[in-house]
């Protein structure tokens, strides 16, 4: 599970998707902030204008008129209580006018501009207050100047509520955004992804659609068909020269070998005579099967051979070719011990091949272990892949050939004393890819396990 | 019975038609497809062995054109293209069988023998076969021979039944492996004989008359004659 997960955030899709994401979001949430700080900034200074102008006509009025005009101004103005803005003047540390009785210890007299919280008298909520202190005259009057926040914190309130339904909005609409993003280019390479199977799978007329716009998605859609049909002609190259070579080769080896029979069924030659003619005619039949199996797994490697792909019980195929063997198992003689389901297994593929294949596989533990070995087949199911296992405890492969037994023609030097091309394991492991398996060599101690692996993805 | 060889290569066509007087048949040749279906449609033959590949009219479009026409003859395909594909094409043609070069003489006059008997005895849906003292129940799959219950493996018995169904008739080693296995490639031929003695054993070794014979460079033959 956790590799799933890590497998998650690494995939491209989360990426691109964070990515799109944490952008869409710095923007929209970056906005909302930066309007909501703009509007307190503006009512703030609003409020410093005020103070300041109030501040302003105080001082005029004292230097014009005195500093008595300055009790009249500010009393005149603290009729006005709507505000309950606070006014205090001080003259040489005593309280002249105002509507505080006393300098509010939360006040710094030093400090020009104060945001401040100063305690009312009965259990009153505190009061928010923007204070500034003035001096005139050398410091001879000092002007407390306080203007209630109570409207703007209400105004702050308002708007971060306000800002925050609409940051989590803008979140909500930046994922809402992104997987719509992510989603539509998944979609279109998910297509593109499905074409791509349906081709391996054989269908090879499958192409990309191409909406016509011109983007770049539609020219990545126009060159994988380009791909495509490059390959059909590829294809449709090799089946035709396959065709070709096996018409142009079988014909004349075809007339060779009729004309060995006929020499060898000549009774006018000598016995010894004939029994190397007829040799030579079966070493053509080598060259024959040599050549169907080159052809075999040339189409299997170029994937060519789906069409006779067909579903059919597996099973019943290895233990066909398990007593196909079983007599010359018991004449060497071998053990063979099988492990098989009971039930029929469905896979669809291309039945010759398949068959082929596990002969081939059996065909070398019968041939290459010795006397009184044991050979064992099984077949097992797991998810979605059916693996074939065939073991022996005969001589085995080197480790340092395992990958090369694979090879075509490629024989362990032991073995060129026993009949063979060499071709056989090649077959195999072409048939393997062909069904999107494997064919996997691993030393027994001793002797050799082989597993051909095959895709079950076509089954319901 | 009365062939006709439709092939261009005239070795192959001088061998058949020399094997196939050797075995007592008269055969017509053709060089070429149109030659080849101009005679098939003008003369009555028991069997017909079309190369796929001719000259002016491919071996293929004959078949076609004499079954769209209602010709019945047999007809099997020699060719020289050996993949399970072009044998499926040849049989969807209207081919009876598929034989590809390079071949045994005997394995082609085997095949057109077993096709002129499938035409005559259009075979009736039978529970038993037998031949001689030995008894074949194809739905209790009991095989018994003068009585005496033979056990047969699953193959041994498709084996047998394969012979039974063709008696006196020669069967080879690559049409055992095409009808009892279903297996359309060349694996080791020897297994076919090695299966053999083993049905023989259990079949004919405790009795005096043996059923299954070997024919020589051919395959195999169930018979109740003796030779
Ligand atoms: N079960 C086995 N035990 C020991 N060696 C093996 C086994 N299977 C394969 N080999 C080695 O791998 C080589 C390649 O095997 P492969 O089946 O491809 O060819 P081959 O058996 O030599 O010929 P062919 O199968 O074409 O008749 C063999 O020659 C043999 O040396
Ligand atoms: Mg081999």
């Amino acid at each position: 599970m956790p590799s799933r997960i890590k497998k998650f955030f690494l995939s491209f899709s989360f990426r691109a998707g964070a990515v799109f994401f944490i952008a869409l979001c710095t923007t929209l949430v970056g906005l909302r902030i930066q309007t909501y700080y703009r509007s307190l900034y503006i009512s703030y200074a609003d409020v410093r204008a005020r103070i300041d102008a109030h501040a302003s006509d105080i001082d005029q009025g004292i230097s014009r008129y005195g500093a008595k005009y300055a009790e009249y101004l500010v009393h005149a103005i603290l009729q006005d209580t709507s505000d309950k803005r606070l006014y205090l003047l001080f003259k040489d540390g005593k309280s002249l006018t105002g509507n505080l009785s006393a300098w509010p210890p939360e006040v710094d007299p030093k400090a020009t501009w104060q945001d401040t919280f100063i305690a009312q008298p009965g259990g009153a909520p505190p009061l928010h207050l923007l204070v500034r202190i003035t001096t005139y005259k050398h410091r001879r009057y000092v002007l407390l100047t306080g203007y209630n926040l109570e409207r703007v914190d209400m105004l702050r309130n308002a708007l971060l509520r306000v800002t925050i339904s609409n940051v989590l909005l803008s979140l909500f609409m930046s994922f809402l955004i992104s997987i719509i993003v992510v989603w539509m280019i998944n979609r279109y390479l998910q297509g593109i992804n499905r074409v791509a199977g349906r081709v391996m799978g054989g269908q090879l007329q499958t192409r990309v659609p191409v909406s016509g716009t011109g983007d770049q998605f539609d020219k990545l859609s126009a060159n994988i068909n380009s791909m495509l049909d490059w390959i059909v002609t590829l294809l449709g190259t090799v089946r035709d020269s396959t065709n070709a070579i096996a018409h142009d080769m079988r014909t004349p080896l075809s007339r060779h070998r009729l004309e060995l029979r006929a020499l060898a069924d000549d009774a006018t030659l000598p016995e010894k005579t004939r029994e190397k003619i007829a040799a030579a005619m079966m070493r053509v039949d080598g060259i024959v099967e040599m050549f169907d199996d080159i052809l075999s797994i040339a189409r299997a490697e170029s994937r060519s051979g789906a069409e006779m792909f067909a579903p059919f019980d597996i099973a019943e195929t290895v233990s066909d070719v398990i007593e196909f063997y079983a007599a010359l198992i018991e004449e060497k003689p071998l053990s063979l011990v099988s492990d098989l389901p009971a039930w029929p297994v469905k896979i669809t593929g291309d039945k010759q091949l398949i068959t082929q294949a596990i002969v081939n596989l059996l065909d070398n533990a019968v041939k290459y272990t010795q006397q009184k070995g044991h050979i064992s087949v099984s077949l097992k199911e797991l998810d979605g892949r059916i693996a074939i296992t065939v073991a022996d405890d005969g001589p085995g492969i080197p480790e340092q050939f395992l990958d090369k037994a694979k090879e075509r023609f490629f024989r362990v030097d032991e073995s060129r004393n026993t009949p063979g091309t060499g071709l056989g394991l090649s077959l195999a492991n072409a048939v393997a890819g062909l069904h999107h398996g494997t064919l996997v060599l691993e030393d027994n101690h001793p002797g050799l396990r082989a597993t051909l692996t095959l895709a079950n993805e076509a089954v319901e | 019975m009365k062939l006709l060889v439709i092939e261009d290569d005239e070795s192959h066509a001088q061998f058949i038609l020399t094997g196939l007087r050797e075995a007592g048949h008269t055969a017509d040749r053709a060089k070429d497809g149109m030659d080849g279906l101009f005679l098939a449609t003008e003369e009555k033959y028991d069997v017909m062995i079309v190369d796929r590949m001719v000259p002016k009219l491919d071996g293929l479009a004959i078949i076609q054109a004499l079954r769209a026409s209602g010709n019945k003859t047999p007809v099997l395909i020699l060719s020289s293209l050996a993949k399970v594909e072009e044998r499926i094409k040849g049989l969807k043609a209207g081919g009876d069988d598929y034989l590809t070069k390079p071949f045994e003489f005997g394995e082609l006059l085997a095949r057109i023998e077993a096709l002129v008997r499938r035409g005559n005895s259009e075979q009736s849906e039978q529970t038993t076969l037998t031949l001689d003292d030995l008894e074949m129940n194809l739905l209790t799959r009991e095989v018994k021979r003068a009585g005496t219950a033979i056990d047969l493996q699953n193959k041994e018995f498709r084996l047998l039944e394969f012979l039974l169904r063709r008696p006196d008739q020669v069967v080879t080693r690559t049409m055992l492996l095409e009808g009892v296995w279903d297996f359309h490639f060349s694996p080791n031929t020897n297994l076919i004989d090695a299966q053999m003695s083993k049905l023989r054993q259990k079949v004919d070794k405790d009795f005096k008359k043996q059923l299954i014979h070997t024919v020589r460079g051919a395959g195999y033959k169930i018979s109740a004659k003796q030779d």
